[in-house]
């Protein structure tokens, strides 16, 4: 059919050209620029599945084993259908303490990851992550689904890059909201692997907000780690609150471990966080653009952030 | 009054309920010690150890192990149920833990209680038989 013979249809498809383009947001110039409509597109779709969103307002959570094991099922598709090579991190851990442990089963759970390698022959692994799980009866979409929809666009991004100076370790961790136990699991592994860490950076609870003008917080382990953050702020013009501490998310479980952790999160909390309000309508799309944009600029210019160490 | 007959079928029914709950504990052990938790291990130890000493001796203790062996797995079958109402009645939300219960939860904690009463009775009985 050539459509240029029906004016209708051209009309049409002009129309939907220009307010397509009209609709999208623009960042400060960037590499990511070019991707950014993908990326939303992208993003939209991840946590919309994640959340059980459709019309008809249905939610589903991702909690009960069953949940989990289904949400890991398309986690390993979703990376697959990006091109990357999903593996699996199945494990069982102990319970809180050892009385615990003669009552009740161990954790059981599944880490989700890839690893994209190095075009150089670099050994040091940067990983980036957040956890896929919900609390039990939330849909948790900013809890974490816009964080794995992060993750994704990040890995999908770096791919696409022709030099990468790293290999990158891109996971979504189980259990989260049961005492960070999944990434817990994922610091045995690494460390069973011998898998020599540049750094860790995981995200949790972003999504919510003007995308504008409100802030990220970035929790860092030490100074290192906090040049890194702060020189990509300044840089991209983003407000970034930097704080300390042991960690409130998975990066609680790095920074026991010793490694360079960072958390990165909404400074302002969405206040829907572990309730079933948290859904799909109450993302801001824009600022989980603006988070896309900041953590890649910072996963891919790691090396001039060393420049000013 | 228990005649001998009845005392051996009853030592030997014992017996075999003192390996069979030893059983579970063995395979938890081995589960937990291969990811860290040396506890159950040190539980299996500690009873199986117990235990074996009280049956490859003819020793005085052996009634008294066997009732603090069946007050052991009354006990972990009473605190298993307790958990489980805790968290059926509270607000507590640990998805773990409340993922595990189920009727195969309730029937083991069940099975456990039942079997440390029967351990019980029958080592008080075989108390009052060695007294007469």
């Amino acid at each position: 059919m050539n459509i240029f013979r029906k004016p209708a249809l051209l009309s049409i498809l002009l129309l939907l050209i220009v307010f397509g383009f009209e609709n999208q947001p623009v960042l400060a110039q960037s590499s990511t620029d070019r991707t950014n409509f993908e990326v939303t597109e992208l993003q939209a779709i991840i946590v919309a599945t994640l959340t059980g969103y459709n019309e008809e307002g249905h939610h589903i959570s991702r909690s009960t084993p069953h949940e989990r094991t289904e949400t890991a099922d398309y986690l390993e598709q979703t990376f697959e259908q990006l091109g990357l090579i999903p593996l699996r991190d199945n494990y069982k851990m102990p319970n809180v303490n050892g009385l615990v442990d003669l009552l009740l089963a161990p954790y059981k759970g599944r880490n989700v990851f890839s690893v994209l390698k190095s075009t150089e022959s670099s050994k040091e692994y940067v990983l980036m992550g957040a956890h896929y799980d919900s609390e039990p009866e939330t849909p948790g979409a900013i809890d974490n689904a816009s964080g794995v929809a992060v993750t994704f666009a990040i890995a999908d991004l770096i791919k696409q890059q022709n030099h990468r100076k790293y290999n990158y370790i891109f996971v979504l961790f189980d259990q989260e909201e049961d005492d960070e136990v999944g990434s817990k699991a994922f610091v045995r592994f690494l460390k069973e692997k011998q898998y020599k860490i540049h750094s860790t950076h995981v995200l949790d609870v972003i999504g919510w907000g003007d995308s504008d003008t409100l802030a990220f917080e970035a929790q860092v382990s030490d100074d290192f780690i906090e040049r890194m953050y702060r020189k990509t702020a300044t840089r991209l013009d983003i407000p970034l609150n930097i704080t300390g501490g042991r960690g409130h998310s998975d990066n609680k479980s790095f920074n026991l471990a010793g490694y360079h952790s960072a958390g990165f999160w909404d400074d302002n909390l969405t206040p829907h966080i572990h309730k079933p309000s948290d859904t799909y309508e109450t993302v801001n799309f824009d600022r989980l653009r603006l988070a896309t944009y900041f953590m890649f600029e910072l996963l891919t210019n790691l090396d001039s952030s060393y420049d000013e160490l | 009054m228990m005649n001998f007959n009845q005392f051996s079928i009853s030592k030997k029914r014992i017996e075999i309920l003192l390996g069979l709950s030893l059983t579970p504990l063995l395979i938890k052990s081995i589960n937990y010690i291969f990811i860290g938790s040396p506890t159950p291990l040190f539980a299996f130890m500690l009873f199986g150890g117990l235990l074996l000493f009280a049956y490859s001796n003819e020793t005085k203790y052996r009634s008294l192990i066997v009732k603090i062996w069946s007050g052991a797995i009354i006990f972990w079958g009473i605190a298993r149920i307790s958990i489980m109402t805790l968290f059926l009645t509270t607000s507590v939300d640990e998805a773990h833990v409340r993922s595990q219960f189920g009727i195969w939860f309730i029937l083991l904690s069940t099975v456990y209680i039942a079997a440390g009463l029967y351990l019980f009775t029958s080592a008080k009985k075989a108390d009052s038989l060695r007294l007469n």
